[in-house]
């Protein structure tokens, strides 16, 4: 043993335990931080399709070449599930006249403009980018590929070969307010999501105005976790408005599983959106609003085929199909279910609008006034919350 | 199906031990790791493949017990890795480790794809009928389920293993000063890679107990950063296994403030309340620092030092 090994081992030992530190924070901040500014998910992960050399199109068969990007994995039973689900529907409808290929699980990275430009040179005709975050890159594809149509999912671009979709979600978040409030006793209701932006205030308000048109005195505690994806902070969400009283919960995230297994282990109701959770919750599973994507599909696959097709954006409620409730559960009682089908019918006539005044926001100030509704614009730009509404930022 | 409203600080402190214990496995098996010199900044990448192999055997049948044991070995497996390159090779610390924790996202989201949206039955609170329901520490010590205890345990038995057994006083030895440590005939490489080995299979329980107890379910990417606190933990704890059992539950505190003082209806930005255990830890690590650096509960001397085999035995 020579004092050099000490040396060695003791003095530059503490100085690179600095950079140590430096390299460890940096690496925190990424895997804590990471965080999307808008629509949906923060799920990545490297491509599934495994090493087959060509991602399945059928360019020589006549068919329409149909390409779906889901940034997440589809057995989600959530946001991505339900453009898989969409996509199957399509299938289902027109498969004689449309071939659909899938690539799941796409960051909204450069990846994801790899993966489009590889769809369009194995022969894609239509390519639907259903995660908020390929806006960008779909339009840089869109303008080198002008033969091929692009449709993004939420976005607020076009391009003369790139139009987008979406869905009044507000209408069924709406009837599953007003289930809710038929269903449990309890007048405390609790909303677990992501960020407040403006495609969470649409639901978030448009539930709790459905809830208090059955009861005056509903409230709803709500609790950004700050991502789409964090199971145990959706988890720990849901514990918490448990423990704070509440009796039913609305699970706002990609996935709702975590949510609605918390709930249920919790003994209280719950609500998600996207898809139907009843298997992960017997007992307390109320009902969901569904986006239904299979409708949007076929119109839009149906015009590419036509020749009708345009770049103005695309979007519907009840009346058009493109939205839904999800069944509901047993707890829900048979004029809560009459109820529905009466609303959803009015919706959908137009008989009854989900954002009519007098509405007032969180702090008592009348934003719409009696007898006018909101427009559709106005309710995509939400920045404010209804009145009964409680917790995170002032707003 | 209605809920008694719980006492904040009642709701709080019963969510911090569960929120906790995961960090605290990954952890403790850390301190071990670092204990013998070797720093392991894969516990993100072992804790996920954990939580999936843990997933995968319940699913496919196994007991949860079977279930946790595997999640321990598979992560062991990734450790044997970084066991196998800085120990065996000498490869870099630092870079083995970053590589293992993507290594370990990758592999754990790819086999982990079958069981998304899986459902299982998982671990669920003790709940003993009498203790469960007293008042204030029935929910805070009793309404937890079996891994809270065993992470306890584990922290414990780690401490007396350390520093009151041969082969603890052996690890320490490693990591303060491997040469000596060699010349007075302790077996080096193989203290340091039961050191590593020990804390793999720590990681891979601690994502096991993500999947199986606090959320009953598998998502890609689920531990969402916790990987990488526990390794901040294990140095703000100065690197003994009591204080980061507490570390971790005072992170598990501050990290469950967040969505209980939302819940309270109370209007603070989520983004700041977000924030609070990040900063939370930092100042832990600063504050820890400041103080100990004086006392000498310094950090192992050897830490991220491989130990040159060849060069030893020619001294």
């Amino acid at each position: 043993m020579n004092l050099g090994n000490s040396n060695r081992y003791g003095i530059t030992g503490r100085r690179h335990f600095k950079s140590m530190l430096v390299a460890i924070f940096i690496a925190a901040l990424l895997g804590g931080c990471r965080e999307r500014p808008a629509v949906q998910q923060t799920n990545t992960q490297a491509p599934a399709q495994n090493a087959t050399p060509t991602l399945g199109f059928t360019k020589d068969s006549g068919k329409l070449q149909v390409g779906f990007i889901t940034v997440g994995p589809v057995s989600d039973f959530g946001y991505n599930y339900q453009h898989n689900q969409g996509r199957l529907a399509l299938e289902a409808k027109m498969r004689d006249k449309v071939h659909t290929v899938l690539v799941e699980n796409i960051p909204e990275t450069a990846e994801v403009e790899r993966v489009m430009q590889r769809m369009v040179d194995e022969g894609a005709n239509v390519i639907f980018a259903t995660s908020y975050g390929y806006l960008d890159s779909a339009l840089r594809v869109a303008q080198r590929n002008p033969k091929v149509t692009f449709m993004h999912c939420l976005g607020a671009k076009n391009a003369p070969n790139l139009g987008t979709y979406s869905a009044s979600l507000w209408e069924p978040a709406y009837v599953a307010g007003v289930v809710t409030a038929m269903t449990a006793k309890n007048p405390r209701f609790g909303f677990v999501t992501s960020h407040p932006i403006p495609p969470v205030f649409w639901i978030l308000n448009a539930f709790t105005l459905g809830a208090q048109s059955v009861n005056k005195n509903v409230t709803v505690d709500v609790v950004y976790t700050n991502s789409w994806n964090n199971p145990s902070a959706e988890t720990e969400a849901v514990k918490s408005l448990a423990d704070k009283g509440v009796g039913a919960v609305y699970v706002l995230v990609d996935s709702p599983i975590a949510g609605v297994q918390a709930a249920e282990r919790a003994g209280i109701y719950s609500v998600a959106q996207h898809a139907d959770l009843s298997s992960f919750a017997p007992k307390g599973w109320i009902t969901g609003s569904v986006w239904g994507w299979g409708k949007v599909y076929e119109d839009v696959v149906g015009s590419v085929l036509n020749h009708t097709w345009t770049n103005q954006p695309i979007s519907g409620g009840f009346k058009e199909g493109y939205v839904s409730v999800a069944p509901f559960g047993p707890a829900v009682p048979a004029a809560a279910q009459q109820k529905s089908h009466e609303l959803i019918r009015k919706i959908a006539s137009g008989e009854i609008s989900v954002f009519q005044g007098p509405i007032a926001d969180s702090e008592g100030k009348e934003r719409v006034a009696r007898g006018k509704s909101m427009t559709v614009p106005e309710i995509l730009s939400f920045d404010w919350v209804v009145k009964g509404v409680r917790g995170g930022p002032a707003h | 199906m209605t809920s008694d409203s719980m006492p904040l600080i009642v709701a709080v402190l019963s969510s911090a031990l569960r929120s906790g214990t995961g960090i605290a496995f990954a952890a403790v098996g850390e301190t071990f790791a670092e204990r013998a010199g070797v720093i392991n900044l894969g516990i993100e990448g072992m804790m996920l493949v954990g939580a999936m192999a843990g997933v995968m055997t319940r699913v496919n049948g196994g007991s949860l017990v079977l279930a946790v044991v595997a999640a321990g070995v598979a992560a062991m497996l990734l450790a044997a890795l970084h066991a196998y390159a800085t120990v065996g090779l000498g490869g870099n610390q630092i870079v083995s480790g970053i590589a293992l924790s993507i290594v370990g996202t990758g592999l754990s989201g790819f086999f982990g794809r079958p069981y998304v949206g899986v459902q299982f039955d998982g671990i669920s609170p003790l709940n003993p009928p009498g203790l469960a329901s007293l008042p204030i520490v029935g929910p805070i010590l009793f309404q937890q389920d079996v891994l809270v205890y065993v992470a306890i345990v584990v922290s414990i038995l780690a401490w007396w293993v350390l520093f009151r057994t041969r082969l603890g006083l052996d690890i320490r030895a490693v990591g303060e000063n491997p040469d000596a440590a060699f010349a007075h005939g302790v077996a080096v490489v193989r203290v340091r890679v039961t050191a590593i080995l020990v804390g793999g299979f720590l990681a891979g329980v601690g994502g096991a107990y993500l999947s199986l107890a606090y959320t009953h379910l598998w998502a890609e990417k689920m531990t969402a950063g916790q990987g990488w606190i526990a390794v901040g933990l294990v140095i703000a704890a100065r690197w003994r296994p009591i204080e980061t059992l507490i570390a971790a539950y005072a992170f598990g505190a501050l990290t469950v403030l967040h969505p209980h003082l939302q819940a309270t209806g109370i209007a603070i930005s989520p983004y700041f309340l977000a924030m609070v255990p990040y900063l939370g830890a930092i100042i832990a690590l600063v504050v820890t620092t400041r103080i100990f650096a004086r006392k000498g509960h310094a950090l192992p001397a050897a830490l991220t030092r491989n130990f040159q085999f060849g060069r030893s035995r020619r001294t």
